[in-house]
């Protein structure tokens, strides 16, 4: 979608796709680290 | 005395992210309306408007495009792991597997993706994905209508051999998530302090000439 996108100068609906993935990066990184922390408990984060 | 700090400080995590956010696209909405912004910018307002019209084409396609994803962090994940295990079960492999994933991560994915696009071809959920962009990379769907996106060997390959999404991601991922709670920091490399691990992956490996 976005490459049709693209290729139609669309260029709303390519930011609409791009918004689209980022929240499911977000969500995806948001799952990630909950089960990080399910199953790798002995892990802890590091403050820099 | 500390739990309202805390609660505190947890308020301003989510808060202040939020109104800086809620900042920047106001400014930008306000920066487009007084048309200091080129037409490859569109307002916020214009792609929510442009969501509200094509909500549904974006669901539609948003399902095989996560399965793919989910596919690819399936592969990754226990390929990775796989390789871990064997650097270290079998020390001489350490090196050259280090190495390799060095080289390999250091590859712009930019310019790795249209490459892998041509060499795997279109990784589709199924005949019913891809109303706009698939048509431009299959251009056999033309030719033979309804028959769904065009499959090469590679995909075929793979797909018997894990099977069909999403029933297949449960295998790996199930077992590579049983078989962490098993592991200690220990096999990593790492120290156990006072029952926490410290994070991060463990010792460097030594360079050759150190």
């Amino acid at each position: 979608m976005m490459a049709y996108a693209l290729f139609a100068f669309n260029v709303e609906q390519v930011w609409l796709t791009v918004v689209t993935a980022t929240l499911c990066a977000i969500v995806a990184y948001g799952a990630v680290q909950a089960l990080e922390r399910l199953v790798v408990p002995w892990r802890v984060e590091r403050n820099l | 005395m500390s739990e309202p700090c805390r609660g505190s400080e947890r308020t301003q995590a989510i808060v202040i992210p939020l109104l800086s956010v809620g900042l920047a696209l106001f400014l930008v909405e306000l920066t487009k309306r007084g048309g200091l912004l080129p037409i490859t910018v569109p307002a916020p307002s214009q792609v929510a408007m442009s969501f509200a019209r094509e909500y549904d084409t974006i669901l539609y396609h948003l399902l095989p495009t996560l399965q793919s994803a989910a596919i690819g962090f399936a592969v990754a994940v226990v390929v990775a792991l796989a390789l871990a295990a064997v650097a270290t079960l079998f020390k001489p492999a350490k090196s050259p597997i280090y190495n390799i994933a060095v080289v390999t991560y250091s590859i712009p994915l930019l310019a790795l993706s249209p490459v892998l696009v041509v060499w795997l071809g279109q990784w589709a959920g199924g005949a019913h994905h891809h109303r706009g962009p698939g048509r431009l990379f299959s251009g056999d769907r033309r030719r033979h209508p309804g028959a769904g996106c065009h499959r090469p060997p590679a995909e075929g390959a793979v797909r018997r051999a894990v099977g069909e999404p999403p029933a297949a991601l449960l295998v790996p991922v199930g077992a590579v998530v049983a078989a962490l709670p098993v592991l200690r920091p220990e096999d990593f490399g790492g120290q156990r302090r006072a029952g926490r691990h410290r994070g991060g992956m463990g010792p460097v490996p030594s360079a050759g000439w150190a």
